[in-house]
């Protein structure tokens, strides 16, 4: 989902920095926040930035014949709420844009709005709704994390569709152009970091309920 | 703790396995990722296009790899880490696994 580097006209890439940087600034103040009032959890919001930094580094290929990558950013939001995450995408994204050149400095606030904004603020709410459904810990975690991901890649879609519209269809059908690459990739791969954030909600659980209890979103 | 040293070298090793077979899977079936075929999707859409930055150097598709296992490889030892001094604070009795199908 990282759109490289220079491939947003200045004005959009100037635009979605601005639309990201509140919620940059917002995760980091709720960041020191939350390990002042809960020391404990520190351990854990690390653990959720290794599994997001692990995660984000696995290319896997498709059925589409392309390859792409999860974002792992389903289990932090599940676990602390949308806002630190969007301080935890930022640091990943950042190490990927100096070191990998993957995404890029210039188009690092669209990057950011698309992993570490929308797609924890989208897990984070289906979470919430499906918990008030009554639905079990695991499997709204899983498809909470899953649509999190496909969430991440169609706001990507847009954001280039916005900055590119069809010369014919418009931004409509360019989006659907965008959609068709990233979603058909993306569509097996938001299923396995369903299945693998579920497993990670189920080991936490049984290992640091008293830290989860403490702050978290999850009950 | 020889359970533990065993499970950090079955990841690292895993999460080696995992990054050349990638590699050798999109190269013998012709496999691109989806970022370059957005990005040439792009350059068909406004093929007059250019764009205003670029990145400081083009890594090689062996080093871009290389780079990749290197994220990989400090998640995994982030997440290990974490982990086991997870473990280590919580006592045995505190463990439970009730509340998961609340």
């Amino acid at each position: 989902m990282h759109i490289m580097e220079g491939f947003l006209p200045l004005a959009h890439a100037a635009g979605w920095t601005a639309a990201s940087a509140p919620f940059v600034v917002q995760g980091g103040r709720r960041l020191v926040q939350q390990i002042r009032q809960y020391p404990e959890i520190r351990l854990l919001v690390g653990a959720a930035g290794g599994f997001m930094f692990l995660f984000s580094a696995l290319k896997i290929p498709s059925v589409a014949g392309s390859s792409s990558h999860p974002t792992g950013a389903g289990l932090g939001a599940v676990l602390f709420g949308p806002p630190i995450m969007a301080l935890l995408g930022t640091v990943v994204l950042l190490f990927q844009a100096l070191f990998l050149v993957h995404g890029g400095l210039t188009t690092l606030g669209a990057n950011v709005f698309s992993m570490a904004v929308v797609g924890p603020w989208i897990a984070w709410v289906i979470f919430s709704l499906l918990r008030k459904a009554g639905m079990g810990v695991l499997p709204a975690g899983g498809i909470a994390a899953a649509l999190g991901d496909l969430s991440t890649y169609l706001t990507t879609s847009l954001q280039l569709a916005l900055a590119f519209p069809d010369p014919v269809t418009g931004i409509p059908g360019s989006m659907l152009k965008f959609v068709s690459i990233y979603g058909i990739t993306q569509l097996p791969l938001a299923f396995i970091e369903g299945v693998v954030t579920a497993s990670v909600i189920r080991m936490i659980y049984q290992h640091c309920q008293g830290e989860i209890r403490s702050f978290s979103h999850t009950d | 703790m020889k359970k533990t040293g065993l499970i950090i070298v079955c990841l690292l090793v895993g999460q080696l396995v995992w990054t050349a077979t990638t590699k050798v899977l999109e190269s013998r079936f012709d496999i691109s990722g989806s970022d370059e075929q957005a990005m040439a999707l792009v350059q068909e859409i406004d093929p007059s296009y250019t764009p205003w930055a670029l990145p400081a150097y083009e890594p090689t598709a062996l080093m871009e790899t290389i780079l990749f296992g290197i994220q990989a490889f400090i998640g995994v030892i982030i997440l290990i880490y974490c982990t086991l001094r997870l473990r280590a604070q919580v006592s045995p009795e505190t463990r439970t696994n009730s509340n998961l199908k609340k």
